[in-house]
């Protein structure tokens, strides 16, 4: 069995305990002043003067240095690990649910289905907390830090998402420490099941020739070429974002294969999708929509949030990936009970208390035996 | 009977003095200062065990009953009180109990009350400090409240001897008379017991009354106290408990040392515990003076 202080700092209350030795030796015992005829056959006691200048009831004091330790000690919110508290712990799951709630996600009824797989994992669960994020690594992220500081109990990660292929890879997932579990619950929207962000729209802009470019390749991709030429309020399936300099380093590949073709076969695209300066991506809203506007701002996004960009990927993870990632919750780490949410203070409060009835007894007995005079009978038995 | 804790609340001094002697002489039927002689005071009906000497067998013969006849002795016996004031006689047992003083006073004031009611003359000498009151002994009323008077002033204090003021007052006594010494002997022994001696020697008769309280006796006391001399304010730490035993040895050889001393210098030593009732000390001096 070992013990936990959950307020360890309250320790320093300890040096209090100077206290109770410096009040015992301010109020030791003074003899009692008794004026009597002469002191012609009275032998004076050596003994009992130096009694009288030493600590003169060692009970009592041990008792009132147990009292401020023992008190200094309950402060410290004292948490006994026993067996079977470590056998409760063991039972019980904390679960960190983390719900994507991308636009590929919410699509549908994609955000009533990931509602009710989120309840249904939080009922199960000792402790839990529901992550709501746009992309699953920050989300993996905020549900490690939520579980490391949860109650002692086994650990588990769930992810509610989509699984568009890119959204989670071994690196988000190594972000996991080893002993918490990891269980995928994939919701697929019904609605909007390309998994293109259906609201999105494009603007076409770039050089002059390119929609022309993108016409010919998309053909060539078996595609229906319906690509307007620049600043054209015709419709088009495509948008060549011309960038003002380089391409963001953090700027993933395009992986969904038709795509990556339309990208290979324009000019000066290396990479299949991502050119110096240009950037194509594949939509199939007219180019005259009247949400050009959140279009442009979410192609923005797009850049400077990698995560982002992934809301524009039709594939998804296989089943069997994602079983191959799960793992059930392991051991209880023992450096979790340091974040136990109970404690035995109020055990070690009520041993303070009968401490503190114990020094009451000692207190009046010694009180008692100091009164003087004594009867007779009791000197004779001394 | 006089309960001693009843002293402490009677500040009238004859009061305490009248009451122990009506209790003391009470069935008494010889007077303790016998040798003197007596003038006719009253007859009073015969009583079992009255003196035949003292029946009044004309008035018999007259009346056809038996009278006795009492007499009040007129002496010109002079006796000198002798009071230790001295700060250890302010001692007493409980907070409701009499000092020896106050015990002293009261003994001391019957034995007034008895002298001058029978018509002798009494003074009192108070010794402890260098304030000493000295009234030589003169018969009276007068005398009795102002013997009863200085007997009521005298509180204890100080650490002098009484042994001085003992000897001015046997000097003063011109005539062979009643020495009464009322102490609780807490001095160096060879000057009082010298002074004692002499007063004995020199025809006086001597009676010396020792006062002890219960407490000094039993020495009732445990844990470590610090005793304080009531004469010189000496302190002295000592674990009661252990050296009780001690104590009651040094005091009980202190006393018979006392007793000896006494009865071989023809000192009538009469040792008074102060929670007996006074009126039955008294009595008990009486009685053995009467024999």
């Amino acid at each position: 069995m070992g013990v936990l202080l959950r307020n360890p700092i309250a320790l320093a209350a300890l040096a209090a305990i100077a206290a109770p030795i410096v009040v015992h030796l301010l109020l030791r015992r003074r003899a009692t002043r008794l004026p009597f005829p002469s002191l012609r056959f009275i032998t004076p006691s050596n003994a009992a003067a130096v009694r009288l200048r030493s600590i003169a009831d060692w009970p009592l004091l041990l008792v009132r240095i147990a009292i401020v330790g023992v008190a200094a000690f309950a402060l410290a919110r004292p948490l006994f690990v026993t067996p079977a508290r470590r056998a409760g712990w063991e039972d019980r799951v904390a679960r960190a649910i983390v719900v994507d709630v991308s636009t590929s996600a919410a699509a549908g009824d994609g955000p009533a289905r990931a509602r009710r797989a989120a309840d249904s994992e939080a009922e199960a669960a000792f402790r839990s907390r529901v992550v709501d994020a746009v992309d699953l690594f920050s989300g993996i992220v905020e549900g490690v830090r939520w579980l490391a500081g949860a109650p002692p109990a086994r650990r588990e990660l769930v992810l509610i998402s989509d699984f568009q292929r890119g959204s989670l890879d071994e690196a988000a997932l190594a972000r996991i420490p080893e002993s918490y579990g990891v269980r995928f619950v994939q919701i697929v929207p019904q609605d909007g099941a390309s998994g293109v962000a259906p609201d999105l729209t494009l603007e076409v802009r770039g050089r002059a020739g390119d929609d022309r470019a993108v016409r010919a390749a998309l053909e060539a991709a078996g595609q229906r070429p319906a690509v307007a030429p620049v600043d054209d309020k015709a419709t088009a399936s495509v948008v060549i974002v011309a960038l003002g300099g380089p391409v963001p380093p953090n700027i993933g590949p395009i992986r969904s294969a038709w795509m990556a073709s339309v990208a290979a076969a324009l000019p000066g695209v290396a990479n299949g999708a991502v050119g110096d300066r240009t950037m194509v991506v594949m939509l199939d809203k007219p180019a005259d929509s009247f949400e050009l506007p959140l279009a442009i701002r979410e192609i923005r996004r797009a850049f400077f949030e990698p995560r982002a960009w992934q809301e524009l990927e039709p594939d998804r993870l296989a089943a069997e990936t994602l079983t191959k990632w799960s793992r059930p919750p392991g051991q209880i780490d023992e450096r979790t009970a340091a974040h136990a949410d109970e404690d035995d203070g109020r055990w070690v409060w009520l041993v303070v208390l009968g401490l503190i009835g114990v020094e009451t007894w000692l207190r009046r007995r010694l009180d008692a035996r100091v009164a003087t005079p004594r009867p007779a009978e009791d000197v004779r038995a001394a | 009977m006089i309960d001693p804790a009843v002293l402490t609340r009677i500040a009238d001094l004859e009061l305490v003095a009248r009451g122990v002697v009506e209790g003391a002489v009470a069935g008494l039927h010889r007077s303790p200062f016998h040798g003197y002689s007596a003038e006719f005071s009253q007859y009073r009906p015969y009583r079992p065990g009255d003196d035949l000497k003292y029946v009044d067998w004309k008035l018999f013969a007259r009346t056809d009953r038996i009278y006795t006849k009492q007499f009040r002795e007129t002496t010109n016996m002079a006796a000198q009180i002798v009071l230790d004031r001295s700060g250890s006689m302010g001692f007493r047992e409980r907070a409701d109990a009499p000092s020896k003083v106050d015990y002293a006073r009261a003994l001391a004031a019957a034995l007034t009350y008895l002298i001058v009611w029978q018509g002798d003359a009494i003074g009192l000498a108070t010794c402890g400090d260098d304030r000493g009151e000295y009234l030589p002994p003169r018969a009276g009323q007068a005398q009795l409240q102002a013997v009863l008077a200085a007997l009521a002033r005298a509180v204890p204090q100080g650490s002098h001897p009484i042994a001085p003021g003992l000897a001015r007052a046997v000097e003063r006594l011109d005539t062979r008379g009643m020495v009464l010494v009322f102490t609780d002997l807490y001095e160096p022994d060879e000057a009082l017991a010298r002074e004692l001696r002499r007063a004995a020697r020199v025809g006086h008769d001597v009676v010396l009354f020792h006062l002890v309280t219960r407490a000094e006796i039993e020495f009732p006391y445990g844990g470590d106290l610090e005793f304080v001399d009531l004469e010189t304010g000496a302190r002295v730490l000592a674990a009661a408990g252990r050296s009780a035993a001690d104590y009651r040895r040094s005091l009980a050889d202190h006393l018979e040392r006392w007793r000896e001393q006494a009865t071989a210098d023809g000192v009538d030593y009469l040792r008074v515990m102060t929670d007996t009732p006074v009126d039955g000390a008294l009595r008990a001096h009486l009685l053995r003076r009467a024999v």
